[in-house]
């Protein structure tokens, strides 16, 4: 939903391509935020962390008749529990070695796409300043 | 008289140079670019170097703003200090749906309200819209991928890996008697 308004909706497309190629370009894998745990959680994120989306797929489930829309991602870790940085105001993360590189997470748990810029090795800042509803929300 | 071509040729330029000079007055005392949305041309590069660029992201909120925060806030005013009641009222408008939210919520945590707030509540209509239902669409299916198989191939995760995921996810997010074992 637009912020601050109640009843406008912006639609944006998560685009994943996996190992093709995106109109003649590189492979288009977006950010999105994954609603990974509790609001309690993650300092500033609320609960939220960037990750990479590696597929878009769903499983049908034959005997029950039913459906579920899957993501495959690859989440990213917040540094200094999420805190935002006292120079720049935004959060860093980065992809620890030991993380898991393919997490399957429901579609309903991303939240939107999200926007991280490249610092050093395996690290990124989180751009909270893409739209008033992911400024309203990471601070 | 008739002129040199060399001579001709000078004469032309200079005439050019003089109507370019007198050109470029006319658009300096007439118009100017000195505003915001021209200014922030000149930072885009800059920006879009150090932080990349935001392929996924449109420019449409500034369209959208213009809409329901100009436009609309336009009809209402009387022409006598516009921008003035436009703030005011755009102000206005979003203080009311922020303090119709507050009712709302203490309504459902069952707060002591009067009775003409919560008739006022019966009568305006919800500030909240219920989300659009929910039109996944996965496009661009790939027609490489028929099985678990061909999925890992294609994405370069063994099978390993993508069983003990649909086993965490299945412990997670699935009823007992439909979980995978282990």
């Amino acid at each position: 939903m637009a912020f601050p308004e109640t009843d406008v909706y912006d639609i944006y497309r998560a685009r994943c391509t996996g190992t093709h190629r995106f109109r003649n370009q590189q492979s288009r894998n977006d950010w999105v935020c994954v609603q990974a745990s509790s609001e309690q959680m993650y300092g500033a994120l609320r609960g939220c962390l960037p990750a990479k989306l590696v597929a878009l797929f769903k499983i049908t489930d034959c005997s029950q008749d039913t459906v579920r829309w899957l993501a495959g991602v690859q989440i990213l870790s917040p540094v200094n529990s999420g805190r935002p940085s006292d120079i720049h105001s935004l959060v860093t993360v980065q992809l620890r070695e030991d993380a898991r590189d393919f997490t399957l997470v429901d579609l309903g748990s991303i939240l939107g796409l999200a926007h991280v810029i490249p610092e050093g090795d395996w690290c990124w800042l989180v751009n909270s300043r893409i739209n008033l509803r992911t400024f309203n929300e990471i601070y | 008289m008739q002129l040199a071509p060399s001579k001709l040729r000078r004469r032309l330029e200079d005439d050019r140079d003089e109507h370019n000079e007198l050109r470029m007055d006319m658009i300096h005392t007439e118009s100017y670019f000195n505003f915001v949305k021209m200014h922030l041309l000149s930072h885009f590069s800059d920006h879009i170097r150090q932080c990349g660029n935001i392929p996924i992201y449109s420019t449409e909120f500034g369209e959208l703003a213009h809409k329901g925060q100009i436009k609309d806030g336009w009809r209402g005013v009387n022409n006598q200090e516009v921008e003035r009641q436009i703030l005011h009222s755009y102000g206005r408008l979003y203080a009311i749906r922020m303090r119709l939210l507050h009712l709302n919520s203490l309504r459902r945590r069952g707060a002591n309200l009067g009775d003409d707030i919560l008739g006022y509540l019966d009568k305006t209509p919800s500030t909240v819209s219920t989300p659009a239902p929910c039109g996944m669409i996965l496009k661009c299916r790939r027609d490489d991928v028929s099985d678990v198989l061909d999925f890992c191939k294609v994405l370069g995760i063994s099978l390993d890996r993508i069983g003990l995921e649909l086993i965490r996810y299945s412990r997670h997010n699935l009823p007992t008697e439909r979980r995978l074992p282990e």
